[in-house]
């Protein structure tokens, strides 16, 4: 039986395994590449020990990358109440539709930001 | 000159070097570490010292000691185990199977330390609270995302006094009091807060950093849980516990409040809410704001249920069995927790309040004293000087020599040449490790 059902959005990119990870309560992470996602599996093993995880994601995220125009950075704004405005784009680094969101009084000075 | 000491046993998961025991493997029975004698350092494993307090997380650990150097007693913070986000604070990212020195805390004494997946918080005596590892989800509490390999004070936080930290999975609550005013407490949360951990209501949520509508919630700067900060009647939190995605408190009036990820499939508390005991008697209150038997002394969390202790001893356990970590004769039967919706009358009785699914942990002889819960499983110390575990025994976490999930309370014995009697004992549970420390002092 799966150990639990995790959202793609909340396991982390690891550089050196080549794959997006979640905590295992073994101590160990799951894993799960992005050729398998590619391929529509949607089990992420534990190397360690038999559990296993269910991935949601939108297998569409992860299909072949579309044409290099729709790649480009797509940057849209918000002003919130404290006049903080708000940047989000779509990440230029990653192919999987993920967006970069940051908060700076100009968009040179960055004060926060992450991949989400 | 004293001569206290410590003894200190592992066992479980041990392949990132999270058991200290100079290996890098699971152990399926408890290894003494060394006799802790306060006045000589042995050769490896480099345990020495008294250990005071203690921390384990995803798959490392932190101990804060006393080791007495020529008669004069010194503090130090060791770590070891998983170092791959700096959660050991070493300033590199390699594994340690030996605990090891955290050079940054050298002249600064540090009280008590919390252990996450991948990042450690820890206490100052001056009531400073310190953050190093993995901060992806702003569990760092410095305003950013990004990692620290050494230990950096948490400025939001300065102007509090920090009275503990607690981590989860990737979160952090730090409790506090204004300087000066101990009767004056707040409870504090940032990390990751998408299933409610933070204790912030979805509201305050909203308007934090990182929110959207794809749901994932990441807050870096510590905000202030009103709910635990507003109580009525000098009643203040003494206590704060966290792993995965729950979050738990004790106030002074022993009530206990869960927060965070439903168990057993319920949905998520964003608000801490009061659990009462369904299976307490329904006696009436005898003086206002006591209810029952609903005073709880310690609480502990895994990743799927959570430990209480009541205030005569009771261990009450709540949350997913399928492991058995719940400790019943229920099978895999899964036991939910209800919440009730108000809090207790004022006066007269309980009868009508709605009651959580609490069970009674079988199979502990006497008084338990201190509990704690691994990711899914959990151990007890009872007052007859037995060390009793049960849950998930994949990895060998319950040091019962084999890898089976055990349904029940099983005393579990502890090699060594010690008399229980004349030692006070303490028990920590890492996600699948398990370490028991021993105190004596002469």
């Amino acid at each position: 039986m799966s150990y639990d059902d995790v959202e793609i959005e909340d396991m982390d990119w690891n550089e050196a395994l080549g794959a997006y990870t979640y905590p295992c309560p073994c101590g160990d992470l799951f894993q799960i590449t992005k050729a398998e996602l590619r391929t529509g599996e949607e089990i992420a093993r534990c190397p360690s020990c038999s559990l296993y995880i269910t991935v949601v994601y939108n297998p569409e995220d992860f299909q072949e990358s579309k044409s290099k125009s729709q790649k480009a950075p797509r940057r849209l704004s918000r002003t919130d109440n404290s006049g903080s405005v708000w940047y989000t784009e779509v990440n230029p680094y990653n192919t999987d539709g993920l967006r970069f969101m940051y908060c700076g009084f100009t968009p040179s000075r960055i004060i926060a930001g992450g991949v989400f | 000159m004293s001569r206290s000491r410590s003894f200190v046993w592992s066992w479980g998961a041990g392949t990132r070097g999270q058991l200290g025991n100079a290996a890098f493997a699971d152990s399926l029975e408890p290894v003494q570490l060394s006799k802790f004698d306060g006045s000589e350092a042995t050769s490896p494993p480099s345990w020495h010292g008294v250990v005071n307090d203690m921390a384990c997380g995803g798959a490392h650990a932190v101990a804060i000691l006393s080791v007495s150097n020529d008669g004069e007693e010194q503090a130090q913070v060791m770590s070891w185990g998983n170092g791959e986000s700096g959660a050991l604070g070493h300033g590199r990212t390699d594994d340690l199977s030996v605990p090891k020195v955290v050079e940054f805390f050298s002249g600064i004494r540090v009280s008590s330390v919390a252990a996450g997946w991948s990042h450690t918080a820890f206490v100052t005596l001056s009531g400073a609270l310190y953050t190093c590892g993995s901060g992806s989800f702003g569990q760092l509490g410095h305003g950013d995302f990004g990692e620290r390999l050494i230990p950096f004070q948490v400025e939001f936080v300065s102007s509090k006094r920090v009275v503990m930290a607690a981590c989860g999975m990737r979160h952090t609550l730090v409790l506090t009091n204004d300087r000066g005013t101990p009767e004056q407490t707040s409870v504090f949360s940032f990390g990751a807060g998408r299933r409610g951990q933070l204790g912030l209501s979805r509201l305050d949520l909203l308007q934090q950093e990182h929110s959207s509508s794809r749901k994932l919630v990441k807050v870096s700067v510590p905000k202030e849980v009103a709910e635990l900060t507003r109580r009525a009647n000098d009643e203040v939190v003494e206590l704060v516990a966290a792993n995965g995605d729950h979050s738990a408190a004790i106030t002074s009036y022993g009530h206990l409040f869960v927060w965070g990820r439903g168990f057993c499939g319920d949905s998520d508390y964003f608000e801490p809410r009061q659990v009462k005991n369904q299976q307490a008697p329904s006696v009436p209150s005898f003086k206002s704001h006591f209810c029952g038997w609903n005073h709880f002394t310690y609480v502990s969390l895994g990743w799927n249920h959570g430990l209480a202790l009541g205030i005569d001893g009771v261990l009450w356990a709540w949350g997913s069995n399928q492991r058995g970590q719940v400790g019943t004769s229920d099978g895999e039967k899964p036991v939910s927790v209800s919440f009730s919706s108000e809090t207790c009358a004022q006066d007269g009785d309980c009868i009508d309040q709605q009651w959580p699914k609490m069970v009674r942990v079988h199979g502990i002889t006497g008084k338990c004293l201190i509990s704690s819960a691994g990711s899914e499983h959990s151990a007890a110390l009872c007052d007859s000087g037995e060390v009793r575990v049960w849950g998930w025994g994949e990895h060998g976490q319950l040091g019962l020599g084999d890898t089976s999930d055990v349904p029940l309370p099983q005393v579990v014995s502890l090699p060594g040449d010690f008399h229980k009697d004349s030692l006070t004992w303490r028990v920590f549970c890492g996600s699948g490790f398990t370490f028991v420390v021993a105190n004596q002092n002469d």
